[in-house]
């Protein structure tokens, strides 16, 4: 019998142009807490999807028990006790908790038996202190209680090694702490943990042992339980080199006089179906400055982002481009005007998921000269610019990719497959090369690492520097408190205060929760 | 006269129906199948054939099964392995359905004994023939009584097995089923080649018990006659669910059965009017209906990691 329940040795995996695990070792001693500690495309998520089965690995071997695994699947990694909670959440938004926990658990031609094993869900949940009713559909739940139903799904099946892909990643500061509530009595129960993550201070918080992750390697081993290591020298072990964590104030300007680059007056939009209505907001944004806009999610940030920026229409107010009144204002308008917006789903609305770095960094470009251009049409006085220049295009993007460090610096790459912190620098690439004089941007360092949110920090800062204008929409008040001259906070569609930065942490606090007193 | 309608409307309803039931079993899968037409074309002129050769009902509708599966596993090729475009796919299967059932009568009529065939006999259920209103339905033949058992194993298998609960999860997002340690592959596939069944059983109905016989009047309507197409219809009229599939396509046959004798009634109104009016109705019914349990990941292609 071995010592680790789990021994995965000299692992590789090779994808197109990336190695996202060369010779990786990684074990696990039974019942403990097991962080895995690594940048974004460290190979965290590689490696544990290796140990699930869903990928191959191309070398390498996997004991459980100290017995070998060959082709693992899914199914085959479930029957031996293997469980993963994936990062996004895998449940079906139609069925029921009850539904989504029985799905594939019955051998096929068993009868449901609905009543009785909702009732089995129930005593699960209850055993773990979940408050979690089997009846409701995934999708009429919160965020928060989706993850407890992957986690109770596994639990379910009996695991004994449960794997955590980033399981607070989206969870306020109370849920986490509730979160690693129940994964200590999961792991009471004498569930092995695996707990991937790129925070290091929940890493610390949570684990008995820390295995460090860096370009599909390991750099670090590190029982807790033995020895000590401050949070200084795992950030080093992490990112391979020091960077200084930013404390960066700035002292607001006054400006009077002087024709802020947007001024908006009483603007009011949408309607309560579609979003948080927008209620009477007014600001001045001058250039060289960043405007903080914090909250609670989902109290009218997102609508107000999309509101400036044209894609959602207003309902009444007013809005001033450079002192100018924006009558007619459609995306297509404001990028005319050097108005962009970088949204916070960069999957969805940011990037083309599909297509390459080269075509995404021409989105906004490439029917523009030097992109594409009337050619041998000129000599007939055609103006049109109706050819495009690959070369030109190509350049352009490596521009990006180079200015910006993307990996792998391959044009041709597929944005789908870079990691999290590449995808936000093409699309933050791609904006900042458009010399833009105002940038909206959203949650730009949402699940991004230690590295890639100081880099885009960086650019935001030099952004500033250059004397454009930056709304900067986050829910993570750090990243506000740290870049923002001023800070507004928005509670239930209405900009509650704008305050100069530096105001003290509990003051914005009370406003967020919409006390105005 | 109102018995008269419901036992025709039955009657016309059963080849839909069956079709109906097989694309809802497909479409629960996540697959879009426009093949229908093309499969119950292909189900209508095996079935026809063999019964010529045979005389026996069962051999023809053993062949027309047979005959749809290969064209339903040509589809599931294309769309499950090959990531072919699904509505383009489907359109193709259609037309070389009505291609291949065209070709195939050409070669054989030379050969047939005589271009009619007997049928399936009408078995009147005792007691139940005698209802009012209702006699007319329990006074038809196997196939019809068949739907109704069919009906119900469709809802039992969906609503009230582990494999059901299978089916629908790939429907909605098959990675979270594989994820699950089930092959999405292989219920796509299992899906496709019942559903092609029904499909094809309720295109060698046509032939076996209402025609009695086999034409193909233009390359592309057959004797099928777009039915495949309404059966479509049908399975969004009746949100995917079994049992009201039944009565959508019910209530389309006595939609069919109620526009023929009006056709008779007032024959000064063009024949064309009368033809419009199931279609209309259907068409009211689909854009004032709920939409019900569509399967949210329909028509897209499931592509598995390596």
């Amino acid at each position: 019998m071995s010592e680790y329940i789990v021994e995965m040795k000299r692992i590789v995996k090779r994808f197109p142009g990336i190695i996202a695990n060369s010779g990786v070792d990684f074990r696990a001693k039974p019942g403990e807490i097991n962080g895995l500690l690594g940048e974004n495309g460290a190979g965290k998520s590689t490696l544990m999807k290796i140990l699930y089965g869903i990928y191959q690995p191309d070398e390498g071997e996997i004991y459980l028990d100290g017995q070998r695994i060959e082709r693992l699947n899914p199914a085959k990694a479930l029957k031996i006790g293997i469980g993963f909670v994936r990062q996004s959440i895998k449940l079906i938004p139609d069925f029921t908790v009850a539904e989504n926990i029985l799905l594939g658990y019955q051998p096929p031609f068993a009868l449901l038996n609905l009543k009785k094993r909702r009732q089995d869900v129930e005593d699960l949940a209850e055993r773990y202190g979940l408050n979690i009713d089997p009846d409701t559909k995934i999708k009429d739940m919160e965020l928060a209680g989706q993850q407890k139903v992957e986690i109770l799904k596994a639990l379910f099946r009996k695991v004994r090694i449960l794997i955590l892909d980033e399981p607070t990643s989206s969870l306020s500061d109370i849920e986490t702490e509730k979160m690693f509530q129940m994964i200590r009595k999961i792991s009471a129960a004498g569930v092995t943990i695996i707990y991937i993550t790129h925070k290091i201070e929940k890493a610390l918080e949570l684990s008995n042992k820390i295995t460090v992750l860096r370009r599909g390697e390991v750099v670090g081993d590190i029982p807790l339980s033995e020895c000590r290591i401050s949070k200084e020298e795992l950030v080093d072990l992490m990112v391979g080199e020091s960077i200084a964590l930013r404390t960066c104030k700035y002292t607001t300007e006054i400006r009077k006089g002087e024709i802020p680059r947007l001024r908006i007056e009483n603007l009011c939009a949408g309607s309560a179906d579609w979003g948080m209505p927008l209620k009477n907001i007014s600001f001045d944004l001058f250039d060289g400055e960043i405007l903080g806009v914090a909250g609670v999610s989902g109290n009218g940030q997102k609508e107000l982002a999309e509101a400036v920026f044209g894609l959602r229409a207003k309902t009444a107010g007013c809005l001033y481009f450079s002192g100018e009144i924006l009558a007619r204002q459609s995306p297509k308008e404001m990028i005319a005007r050097g108005v962009f917006y970088i949204p916070a789903d960069r999957d969805g609305e940011g990037l083309l998921q599909d297509l390459s770095i080269l075509f995404n960094a021409n989105v906004e470009v490439h029917s523009c000269e030097p992109m594409a251009s009337p050619g041998f049409l000129k000599t007939f006085g055609i103006r049109t610019p109706l050819f495009q220049n690959s070369r030109k295009m190509k350049n352009y993007a490596e521009g990006i990719i180079l200015q910006n460090r993307v990996n792998p610096p391959n044009p041709l790459a597929i944005v789908k497959h870079l990691s999290g912190g590449n995808a936000q620098k093409v699309l933050l690439g791609k904006v900042l090369a458009c010399s833009p004089k105002l940038v909206i941007v959203h949650n730009p360092t949402r699940g991004l690492d230690v590295k890639s949110r100081a880099f885009v920090h960086e650019r935001l800062l030099e952004l500033r520097k250059d004397g454009k204008a930056i709304i900067l929409v986050s829910d993570d008040l750090d990243e506000i408190e740290e870049l923002s001259d001023r800070i507004a906070v928005m509670y239930e569609g209405e900009m509650v205060d704008i305050m100069p930065c530096g105001v003290s942490r509990s003051l914005i606090g009370k406003r967020i929760a919409g006390i105005k007193g | 006269m109102l018995e008269d309608i419901l036992s025709a409307g039955a009657r016309i309803a059963v080849p839909i129906l069956f079709a109906a039931l097989g694309e809802m079993l497909i479409e629960r899968s996540g697959l879009l199948n426009l093949g229908i037409e093309g499969i119950m074309e292909v189900g209508a002129v095996t079935a026809f054939l063999t019964a010529c050769f045979t005389q026996s009902i069962g051999f023809s509708l053993l062949f027309a099964i047979l005959t749809g599966l290969i064209l339903g596993l040509v589809y599931a090729y294309m769309v499950i392995n090959l990531y072919a475009n699904q509505v383009l796919t489907g359109l193709a299967i259609w037309v070389l359905g009505e291609g291949i059932a065209a070709f195939a009568y050409k070669v054989f009529l030379s050969k047939l004994p005589s271009i009619t065939i007997d049928g399936v006999p009408r078995l009147p259920i005792p007691y139940l023939e005698k209802l009012p209103l209702l006699g007319g339905i329990f006074s038809q033949d196997l196939f019809l009584y068949a739907s109704f058992p069919l009906i119900f194993i469709l809802w039992f298998l969906i609503y009230k097995t582990s494999f059901g609960l299978a089916i629908r999860a790939v429907g909605h997002r098959p990675t979270a089923a594989r994820d699950l340690g089930i092959s999405p592959i292989r219920i796509k596939y299992l899906c496709v080649m019942a559903g092609v069944s029904m499909m094809a059983v309720g295109g060698a109905y046509l032939t076996l018990t209402i025609t009695n016989a086999y034409y193909h009047p233009t390359p592309y309507i057959g004797i099928i006659s777009l039915r495949g197409f309404i059966a479509i219809i049908i399975v969004i009229l009746g949100s995917w669910h079994p049992v009201r599939i039944g009565i959508a396509a019910l209530f389309f046959g006595i939609a069919d059965a109620t526009q023929m004798r009006l056709q008779n009634l007032y024959p000064a109104v063009p024949t064309y009017f009368y033809i419009m009016l199931p279609y209309l109705a259907a068409f009211i019914t689909m854009v004032v209906l709920r939409r019900g349990d569509k399967p949210l990941d329909l028509s897209n292609a499931y592509v598995q990691e390596k």
